[in-house]
């Protein structure tokens, strides 16, 4: 009834072609950038802030990132973890021996070195496909940590790797709390969405889209394989790069290359296929359902075993988490196998014709 | 122990590559010569073709998915006895990713041959170049290896050439 296009006439090209055509997303996609830069602020513990929301928002961005080149591209990578760090790394060292950047001009600069690693690993793409690729991309995710470790320059000879980030500032606006540092990852993931969603639909989207349904039609067509696919590849890693920026210097302070392993590799990609394949917002919910849900587990599990009064040994509670965690991921893919956007794009299908769906 | 040849050789060894090798050759009869092999193979090269000549493709899976486990759990125990049982077996599953592609899917004699190439040249490299970049290059040589050996046959070694069709 409320949620519909009905009576939206549209009169300008540019009207016409706005990222969200329907007044009523508009008014919802504000009311949701308000409750995030207002309201959760205002009322969030820290504990929400620093160990919830914020790793929230930085595998948000990482999950975009390899949605690009997953879902819109086609290209499955299993190296988004070695990607972030080396984003991390590269703003680290640049904040370090270049002081004279700004350190959010280093944070982009440390996605675009992270764009070039990315064209380099992503080379293979051109004439292998699919599996092949994943494993292809397994080379990067092992290769790139083992070097970070292995040439100390990169972590400025500290003896175990282990680098120290300093608290980001803009033009002398020191970011030191949970807030203001919540705050800036919330913009700079914002904008990177909005980005992302506006490229999808634009002709280098398109093209994307085009050599995943079908590289060899694609050819045909005239579009460009090797460009397309190279452009995914550092498009991608330009996002992770920045997420991995961001996860040092806004969310952990001091990160290892051990700490981007495959595992995290995995979970970047478990948030994009649970999220959706190939949809910006199902970045989010795939990145909020990995997150978020094992925390809640957690809490749940000592409050179930609290009340039937069971001592559990200390280790138990996370495993019975883990095995629930894995089940729901199982569920929920034999429920919904393209994921939470699919769902929600049901449900606003539904919503249109609500009350009278006939 | 082998004294003769001045070598040192466990028995468990020689067990364990006796037990391979006859589960190797296990499978390749069970996918050449049987039925159910045929089935499998028809399953992997086109799912619709399968069930439209009659393939009942739910038992087919139950099947590849019991002989997947079961095989891996050959490979599980030999390895486990050898070098322990923990966490980390996860990530020497995955090094079968390279060993697969080296060799080329769709090929039992690829596996063997990857496996070889890929056990022995990590070992080698470790060994050898290892030294003048700082050791530990064991983790990944084996995937750097598959990419390069991908960029030039990307069918692996004994994998079907495929053709692109629109």
């Amino acid at each position: 009834m409320f949620y519909r296009e009905t009576g939206q006439f549209k009169t300008t090209y540019a009207a016409d072609q706005q990222l969200f055509p329907i007044l009523q997303d508009r008014i919802a996609l504000l009311l949701l950038l308000l409750v995030a830069f207002v309201a959760v602020p205002l009322m969030a513990s820290e504990y929400w802030l620093t160990a919830l929301l914020t790793p929230l928002l930085v595998f948000s961005l990482a999950a975009i990132g390899l949605n690009i080149l997953t879902g819109y591209a086609g290209q499955l990578s299993l190296g988004s973890a070695a990607f972030m760090a080396v984003g991390a790394f590269a703003a680290y060292n640049l904040v370090l021996r270049v002081p004279a950047i700004p350190v959010l001009v280093s944070f982009v600069i440390a996605g675009v070195i992270a764009a070039l690693v990315g064209i380099a690993f992503g080379l293979p793409s051109l004439r292998i496909k699919g599996f092949y690729l994943a494993v292809a991309t397994l080379a990067a995710q092992f290769f790139i940590p083992w070097l970070l470790v292995k040439v100390s320059w990169f972590s400025n000879y500290s003896a175990s790797g282990v680098i120290t980030t300093r608290p980001i500032d803009v033009l002398g606006f020191v970011f030191d709390s949970p807030v203001r540092r919540y705050l800036l990852v919330l913009s700079i993931v914002s904008l990177f969405a909005l980005l992302a969603k506006n490229m999808v639909r634009s002709r280098v989207g398109r093209a994307w889209m085009a050599v995943r349904d079908m590289d060899v039609a694609a050819e045909v067509v005239g579009i460009p394989i090797m460009r397309t696919k190279l452009t995914a590849f550092a498009v991608s890693s330009f996002y992770c790069g920045i997420a991995g920026a961001l996860y040092a210097f806004a969310y952990l302070g001091s990160v290892e290359p051990d700490g981007f392993n495959l595992d995290l590799s995995f979970r970047i990609l478990f948030m994009v296929i649970i999220g959706g394949v190939g949809s910006i917002m199902g970045s989010f919910l795939g990145a909020a359902f990995i997150t978020l849900l094992p925390i809640f587990l957690d809490l749940l599990l000592t409050d179930v075993a609290r009340g039937f009064n069971l001592q559990l040994a200390p280790g138990t509670t996370s495993m019975v988490q883990l095995l629930v965690f894995g089940a729901l991921i199982i569920f929920f893919l034999i429920v919904e196998p393209q994921g939470l956007a699919r769902l929600w794009q049901i449900a606003k299908e539904k919503l249109r014709l609500w009350p009278f769906p006939y | 122990m082998l004294d003769k040849f001045n070598m040192v050789i466990s028995k468990f060894d020689v067990a364990a590559a006796l037990v391979a090798g006859i589960l190797v050759s296990l499978l390749a009869v069970f996918f050449n010569k049987t039925r159910i092999g045929r089935a499998l193979r028809a399953v992997a090269d086109d799912h619709q073709a399968a069930l439209a000549v009659g393939i009942p493709l739910k038992q087919i899976w139950a099947i590849v998915w019991s002989v997947a486990g079961f095989v891996a759990l050959v490979a599980g125990l030999m390895w486990g006895a050898r070098n322990g049982v923990q966490f980390a077996l996860t990530f020497v599953a995955l090094k079968a990713l390279p060993v697969l592609i080296l060799g080329g899917f769709e090929s039992i004699a690829g596996a063997i041959v990857g496996g070889l190439i890929v056990g022995a040249s990590e070992k080698l490299a470790e060994v050898y170049l290892g030294g003048m970049v700082g050791g530990g290059i064991e983790g990944w040589f084996a995937y750097v290896m598959a990419l390069l050996f991908l960029l030039v046959r990307p069918e692996g070694l004994f994998g079907e050439k495929h053709i692109d069709r629109v």
